[in-house]
Order: structure tokens, then sequence, then C-alpha cells
């Protein structure tokens, strides 16, 4: 009968432990996901606020010269050419902070293609790219410099 | 000697103290974040909006500089002595007011098109 009732005891442990940590499991999952979605969140804003910036300093700026000139920050952007549209990006890297940065978390390309209406107008596209590389987030614009310096 | 005997209900009932409140916890963390990234995602429409309609602005002005006519083009309208355009974008409104003469800028406002919902269902409309 004391046996019996032991067994009945380890039993009825076992399955409320078991329980215990399905259920923990089941929870620490659904507090990743949530962790994940915040990240996600961080990561969309901070593209949002680096690729305004770098839409200002375009707006800002005369020329793709003057504009490689304005976006560089210790170093921190190279000029990217050569391309056959004729187009010019300039490439940007700033760390987990959004200061600049040799290295490289997040990495900003601002593109500046010849817009096929006006002569004056430029299409400038700002991709900003997660340190794996994806696309967080583009924001097109366009501009208008009078004088234009093809390299 | 005399054990106490051991009984797994103060056990359970802690356990499943602890079950509710990592559970309440969890909700309130994925409700919160999915807040966040819904957030965050209107705001980063809103930049794309926001600057599409700033660039159709830049290039109404520089055409509009170049050649008068095409402010008729553009809609402008004369309104307390200035020359209002309005264009649209998802739902927002860039506002664009010019001087007459010098075509200088005098209103630049992007504003988003708001319509009260007075709509009621299952209210009485009095016929």
């Amino acid at each position: 009968m004391k046996n019996r009732l032991n067994r009945l005891y380890h039993l009825e442990t076992f399955i409320l432990m078991g329980l215990f940590i399905l259920v923990t499991l089941v929870l620490s999952r659904v507090f990743i996901s949530g962790r994940l979605l915040s990240q996600k969140a961080q990561q969309l804003t901070d593209a949002v606020c680096l690729a305004e910036n770098t839409a200002e300093l375009v707006r800002a700026s005369d020329s793709k010269e003057d504009l490689a000139v304005l976006l560089d920050i210790g170093g921190n952007a190279e000029t990217l050419t050569g391309t056959q549209d004729g187009s010019v990006t300039v490439r940007m890297s700033y760390d987990r902070d959004m200061k600049p940065s040799p290295q490289a978390y997040y990495t900003v390309d601002a593109r500046i293609g010849d817009s096929g209406e006006r002569k004056d107008e430029h299409d400038v596209a700002v991709r900003v790219y997660d340190p794996d590389g994806e696309e967080i987030y583009v924001l097109e614009l366009t501009v208008s410099w009078q004088e234009v310096h093809h390299e | 000697m005399n054990k106490a005997p051991l009984r797994l209900g103060p056990l359970a009932i802690l356990l499943l103290v602890i079950t509710i409140a990592l559970a309440s916890l969890s909700i309130l963390t994925v409700t919160t974040a999915r807040a966040d990234l819904a957030l965050a995602q209107r705001f980063a429409q809103t930049v794309q909006i926001r600057y599409r309609l700033e660039s159709q602005g830049d290039r109404l002005l520089s055409e509009v500089r170049e050649d008068r006519s095409k402010l008729e083009e553009y809609g402008a309208v004369l309104e307390d002595g200035l020359y209002v355009c309005r264009l649209n974008s998802d739902g927002y409104t860039l506002v664009i007011g010019l001087e007459p003469e010098s075509l200088e800028v005098r209103i630049w406002q992007i504003h988003k098109d708001w319509e009260p919902d007075d709509h009621i269902d299952n209210l009485w409309s009095g016929d």
C-alpha cells in the first residue's frame, strides 16, 4: 500500500514537473519571438533615421562630389563608380549606435542616378542594410542639381 | 519518528502561479513588441510618402519657375494672394503657396487628409 502511494506520488510529481517544463519552453519561445519583433522594430526605426539623415544631406548638397564629401564622416564612406548607367553609389557604414564607423553594423547605400525626365534632376535611392546584408529600408527621392559633374 | 506527509498541492499552486505570471508577461511582451513594430512600419511609410511628396514639390517648383504656364497644369488656384498647389499621395497632401510675382515659396506644408468617421451603425435616421 505504502509502495503504491509512493509510486503515485512520484508519478504526480513527474507529470507536474513535465507540464511545468513544457509550459516554460512554450513561454520561452513566446519571449524570444517578442524579443525578435522588438529587435526588428528597433532596426527599422534606426534604418529610417539613417536614411532620413542621408536624404537630408543629399538635398543639402549641390553635386555628386559635394555629396561624397558631405557623407564621409571620419572615413566611413566610399564612392563606388563605374556602373554602365553612369550612376554613382556612396556606401557608408555605421555602428550599432548609428555612429559613423569603418566597422559596419548598418550599411547605407546612396545611389545617385540620372532622372530620365529632366537634365538637372537626379533620382536618389537610399538603401539601408542590416549586418546580414538584408535590405531593411529604402527611401527614394529626387533632387535638382543645376551644375552636374560627370566622372 | 513521525514524518510529515509530503503533499503536492502547495507545490502545484506555486507552479501554477509562476506559470500564470510568466504567461501574462509573455503576452505583454509580444503585444508591446508588435505595437512597436507596427508603429515603426507606419513611421517608415510616412517618411517615404513625405519624401515622395517633397520630390514632387521640388519638381513642381523647378518646372513652374521655368515656365509659368505650368501653374495651370498643376491646378494652382489663387487663394489669399498666393498661388496654391496641392499634391496628393497616399492620403497625405503637400500644400505649396507661391508668391504670384516672384514665385517665392510662402507655404510648404504636409498634412494628412482626415475625414471624421460620422457613420454610426444601428442609429435611427429619423425617417
